[in-house]
């Protein structure tokens, strides 16, 4: 029953049985609102056949370049970001998720955006699987990147960038990332050994 | 000279570099000290001198502040970093009609510059002159003909007619229109017109015209197809419903139907336009064609037969019909089919579907009641769970769920006697309990438990049972078991908000408090969650404890306050006209939110309440609350209800819940308490300043009285009005209606009567009049009264806490926090009064030979007078010594029942259940400790006050 329909603001009034969930986040209003207003097309919501509210997704764009040519014509290089995705908890499990993530991609692609990113915990292994299963690449891993959480990139080509640029570069970014888990490891290694001597030494 | 310049104002940004970075990282005094170095050597750098205001503005010093700006906009910068600082200060102090004037100033220096006056314009809409800015708008087209500019100035003309001045006046906004329509007519002709956003405000402005084929014909057009290829369909429905083209809406819905065939919105859609072709249909007409109604039926059936893979939507739309048909009496049943065999039949295919009971709860207010009960059985046998089974597998446990509540929506659980809704909590808890261990692991600690939803049920059950008995160990143990499964599933909010809500009914604040922690509401959910605690603190037992809780709701309204102004330049910047509207209303209603006004009073009288200082501090706090006694800031009529009352979820019987009348009714007695409080706060203050501010103020003598004289008046008014309004208590049937609001509280409380003397005894002592002695007698019987008040309340807890100790705990323990209340503020004014009596009376002694020469009745000496106010504290003194005592008494809840037949229950493991008990206890334990602990240390501080 996805019903997709633009965000309007009033439904931050009545979105709290989707944003309890403690992986959504709740943003401020001055995250919120330059990217409502700029790309309200970009903003989604959909209503249950009850009129609550299902889930919401919040897109907007992101210019990479601009350059004048000799023309005085200006181009400009954009992608497109998710910067949330939630659904209610009674309403999952029903291609919600995907229908949002759909809508807001064709979108973006019609308007000639090149590529889609997103950022998700790394422990959020549900939605990791969604977006892997609408063709997101995890693109580099990203240490600390929430309060309590690594983070991830994923991103996803879109028609405009034929020669998948937007992908360049990630066996390199794996490398380093494997090289930060890696780090990582080594340390809490440590301060293992360092919490292990100092106790003895108390304990002595 | 220009290449001078050049030079020169490169220079002069480096110099001003350190200023800036000071200010940006907060370090105002560093800032201001290089700003008047620079000052030394470049006396006339009017960008300095701007930041050296900005640089006052923040280190507080306002007066010194205003008149280094006042200087530097007397002299009309046109410089755009003096400009932009100048800007920023007045945005900071409010003053937004300066900057008008100073961008006015710059263009009128510089005509035809594009960056100042779209500076100009922007400061227009920041002030809300929609008419200036319009003749801003046009003059920026001249000098830059972009389609911004040009639809800046259409926008301006179509809000002069739907929100300017003249809004209200039909043939004004008429005009306005038009001229828009016009403007934007001419532009089209011209090819001119480029954006999605553009294209979307010509149909706005067609739209508020009421002229639908107009605006048919543009949306249907090439030029649109071409711009706005995102436009929503649902414009074209709302566009052919308005032009009554009811065949074409049909058809088209048809169409997208065939595409995507799980659109509820299209569905609901197809059905209404089905509805009133029948109606366009004259009988007989279509002997042997089949009616709309018909063919909708077989085209739902179609979409049913031909789908490979099951959606929602048919199903419901198909169930919709019927219902719809059954409402107008027509032959439901025999064109589609048996409703029950339908729902049973959507039941079978999505029960597993956590959304089912939603779904399916839609369709219930159109059967009987007996009808209802009939389907809710034939739901549970579905569901193949009986009473002596369990559920094999994760969707059959859903489909369970779901047929449970479904049944408690049907009411089945109503009539139910009190041993088979026992029986039944204990067998939700076993459903629990096998749920949790048999599908409940490896779930990341995000999810919640697949079987939470069978404790939740079960907390409602308990709350019936509690209620019918008026005793409170049932609702007792549901809240353990809420404990338990929030153990379980630490994310599960449902969980966390139903265990707020019984804290609350119980009075256990420390609880709740921890509940709301956990919950971590923020941000916007402050205004619209917020209601499910900073509501019900009030009054409840703690006062400095509240005080937090009312700074982080009202910080994020003063954030938001101050910052809203930028989003709306943003709309005009994106040219986003189609949010500009959208986000003023969503302004206006964030600004009046009740919320946001209810905490302010409250804050502001928990402040006066828990006051602790001398009376120097006490009256320095006073004055920077800024209290203004002769004003109403409140926009009463334009409050706005933001609260969320759908996120606590609910199965609670459909007929007997009517969710828009129990919003509108909880709102309009907040509304009134907060009349009341606000009203106690500024007749309060209207005391003190009668006293207090008489020497500082320039006003008249006579006004403070006579502000003092109408608030008592309104005071008494407002009671007298309650009185008549005779509102009723909140509904507390279910256990997620809304706790009762203060409002009888405050009625049945001698507030009026308390401070309705206290407004005479201030008038008395002011002027000396004869019947001061009377009405010192009076205030001190009131006095009296209201500790006792307090101290029967406690005795009465203390009696019944062998009985029941929870159920009325939390009236109890507002009654003695209401007590309390006005005690404390009695105390402040008598401090007060008491400090300036002195100060009067040791200033007049010089004078008191020149007046015994007055003739005529003489007023009561200053030093009768403080004798009198001297024998009010001293009473205070012993009434606050004997409340104390009797806060030193109150017992602490005691169990509902012992720890033993606790466990005879046991369903779950007697360890787990044992601490369970012992935590919840504690948590009782340890709020009723705190609470009398500060109650203890607000007696201290009031008694140390007037012990002067």
């Amino acid at each position: 029953m996805t019903s997709p329909r633009l965000f309007v603001l009033e439904d931050l009034f009545k979105f709290n049985n989707i944003v309890m969930d403690p992986l959504a986040e709740v943003y401020s209003l001055p995250f919120l609102l330059p990217k409502i207003l700029e790309h309200p097309e970009l903003v989604l919501a959909a209503d249950a056949p009850d009129n609550s509210l299902m889930g919401f997704i919040l897109g907007t764009r992101v210019e990479d370049a601009t350059e004048s040519f000799g023309d005085a014509k200006t181009m400009t290089w954009n992608h497109g970001h998710i910067s949330a995705l939630a659904v209610a908890q009674d309403y999952r499990k029903l291609g919600l998720g995907t229908r949002l993530l759909t809508t807001v991609r064709d979108m973006m692609d019609r308007q000639k955006d090149f590529y889609i990113d997103l950022f998700v915990r790394e422990k959020n292994t549900i939605a990791i699987g969604l977006y892997e299963s609408l063709g997101y690449v995890k693109y580099r891993w990203i240490p600390k990147f929430y309060a309590d959480d690594h983070g991830y990139e994923m991103r996803l080509p879109l028609s405009s960038d034929v020669d998948r640029k937007s992908l360049e570069g990630i066996i390199i970014k794996k490398i380093y990332s494997f090289g930060n888990k890696l780090y990582y490891l080594l340390m809490f290694y440590i301060f293992g050994i360092i919490a292990i001597v100092i106790g003895g030494i108390l304990v002595e | 000279m220009a290449q001078q310049q050049g030079m020169d104002s490169a220079l002069f940004e480096r110099r001003l570099r350190p200023v800036y970075d000071n200010l940006e990282v907060g370090n105002n005094r560093k800032a201001l000290q290089e700003s008047e170095k620079l000052l030394r050597k470049h006396p006339n750098l009017l960008c300095a001198r701007a930041l050296k205001g900005l640089s006052l503005l923040r280190l507080g010093r306002y007066d010194e502040s205003h008149g280094c700006l006042q200087t530097v906009a007397e002299e009309k910068p046109t410089d755009d970093s003096t400009l932009q600082v100048l800007s920023f200060c007045y945005r900071e102090m409010e003053q937004l009609d300066k900057i008008v004037e100073l961008y006015q100033h710059a263009v009128k220096q510089n005509p035809g510059n594009e960056e100042l006056l779209a500076h100009l314009f922007i400061s227009h809409v920041r002030v809300e002159d929609y008419k200036a800015q319009q003749a801003v708008a046009l003059q920026l087209y001249k000098a830059q003909p972009k389609n911004a500019y040009y639809f800046w100035s259409v926008i301006s003309v179509v809000f002069q007619g739907i929100r300017g001045p003249e809004s209200a006046l039909p043939e004004k906004r008429k005009i306005y229109l038009g001229l828009a329509q016009r403007m934007v007519d001419k532009h089209i002709k011209e090819g001119k017109m480029e954006t999605e956003q553009e294209a979307f405000l010509y149909l706005h402005i067609l739209k508020l015209q009421n002229k639908y084929q107009e605006a048919w014909e543009f949306l249907t057009g090439e030029l649109c197809a071409k711009l706005y290829p995102g436009a929503p369909v649902s414009m074209k429905f709302e566009l052919l419903k308005e032009l009554g083209n009811w065949r074409e809406l049909n058809e088209l819905l048809q169409q997208l139907l065939d595409a995507d065939r799980d659109r509820w919105d299209f569905y609901k859609e197809y059905i209404q336009s089905s509805f009133e072709l029948l109606k366009l249909t004259p009988q007989g007409v279509e002997n042997g064609d089949k009616d709309s109604l018909a063919r909708c039926q077989e085209f739902l059936q179609r979409i049913i037969d031909s789908s490979e893979r099951k959606k929602r939507g048919p199903y419901l739309a198909r169930l919709e019909l019927h219902q719809r048909m059954r409402a107008e009496q027509l032959p439901a049943e025999k064109l589609i089919g048996d409703f029950d065999e339908m729902v049973i039949e959507y039941f079978r295919l999505f029960g597993d579907k956590s959304c089912c009971t939603h779904d399916i709860a839609l369709f219930l207010p159109s059967i009987s009641m007996n009808q209802r009960q009939a389907l809710a059985s034939k739901l549970l046998l579905e569901s193949g769970v009986t009473s002596t089974s369990l559920p094999k597998n994760k969707e059959q446990l859903q489909k369970h769920l779901c047929a449970l509540q479904i049944s408690r929506m049907c009411g089945s659980h109503m009539d139910l006697p009190a041993d088979h809704l026992l029986a039944f909590y204990t067998a939700l808890k076993l459903h629990y309990e096998h749920g949790r261990t048999t599908f409940g692991k490896k779930l990341l600690a995000t999810e919640m438990g697949p079987s939470d939803a069978y404790a939740l049920l079960a907390a409602n059950v308990m709350y019936d049972l509690s209620r019918r008995e008026n005793k409170s160990d049932h609702l007792f143990e549901a809240l353990c078991l809420l404990q338990y499964v929030l153990r379980n599933s630490t994310s599960n909010f449902h969980v966390k908000l139903l265990s707020l809500k019984i804290y609350h009914l119980f009075g256990c604040q420390v609880g709740a408090q921890e509940m709301y922690e956990y919950l971590d509401i923020k941000q916007i959910q402050l205004d619209s969650m917020g209601y499910v605690h900073c509501q019900l603190l009030a009054l409840g037992g703690r006062f400095s404890g509240n005080r937090n809780v009312y700074d982080a709701t009202l910080k994020f309204f003063t954030n938001s306050y101050k910052e809203r102004l930028e989003y709306i330049a943003l709309t005009y910047r994106f040219c986003t006209f189609s949010k500009m509207e959208e986000f003023m209303n969503f302004k206006e209603r964030l600004t009046n939110s009740l919320q946001y006004v209810a905490c302010s009073v409250e804050a502001q009288i928990c402040d006066l309440v828990s006051c602790y200082g001398n009376i120097t501090q006490n009256l320095s706090a006073y004055v920077a609350m800024s209290i203004e006694p002769a004003e109403d800031r409140i926009a009463w009529h334009e409050l706005s209800d933001n609260r969320d009352l759908g996120a606590i979820i609910r199965w609670d019987p459909l007929h007997e819940v009517d969710a828009a009348e129990e919003r509108r009714e909880s709102f309009d007695q907040e509304v009134e308490v907060l009349q009341v409080r606000s009203l106690m706060l500024r007749l309060f203050a209207s005391f003190i300043d009668l006293y207090h501010g008489a020497g500082l103020k320039d006003s008249p003598a006579g006004a403070e009285t006579a502000t003092l004289e109408l608030l008592r008046e309104s005071w008494t008014g407002l009671f007298q009005r309650l009185r008549v309004m005779n509102y009723k208590p909140l509904a507390q049937k279910f256990l997620v209606n809304l706790l009762p609001t203060r409002l009888h509280l405050l009625l049945d409380m001698p507030y009026e009567r308390f401070f309705d003397d206290l407004a005479q005894l201030v008038l008395d002592l002011q002027s000396g009049s004869a019947k001061l002695a009377e009405q010192c007698k009076r205030v001190g019987d009131n006095v009296i009264a209201t500790m006792e008040l307090c101290v029967q309340t406690i005795n009465e807890s203390n009696e019944s806490n062998g009985i029941d100790g929870l159920w009325k705990r939390r009236g109890q323990q507002q009654k003695v926090a209401a007590s309390l209340e006005m005690l404390s503020l009695y105390a402040f004014l008598l401090s007060v009064l008491n400090d300036k009596l002195q100060v009067s009376s040791k200033t007049k002694t010089k004078k008191k030979p020149v007046e015994n020469k007055v003739d005529g009745p003489q007023p009561i000496s200053e030093k009768e007078r403080s004798q009198m106010l001297q024998e009010l504290m001293r009473q205070l003194k012993h009434k606050f010594e004997a409340c104390d005592t009797a806060i030193r008494s109150w017992k602490a809840p005691v169990l509902p029942r012992d720890l033993s037949s606790f466990m005879s229950d046991m369903s779950l493991k007697p360890e787990v259940e044992a601490t369970l008990i012992g935590d919840v206890s504690a948590t009782f334990k340890d709020s009723h400790e705190l609470m009398v602990t500060e109650l203890r240390n607000l007696l201290k501080d009031k008694i140390r006050m007037v012990a002067k």
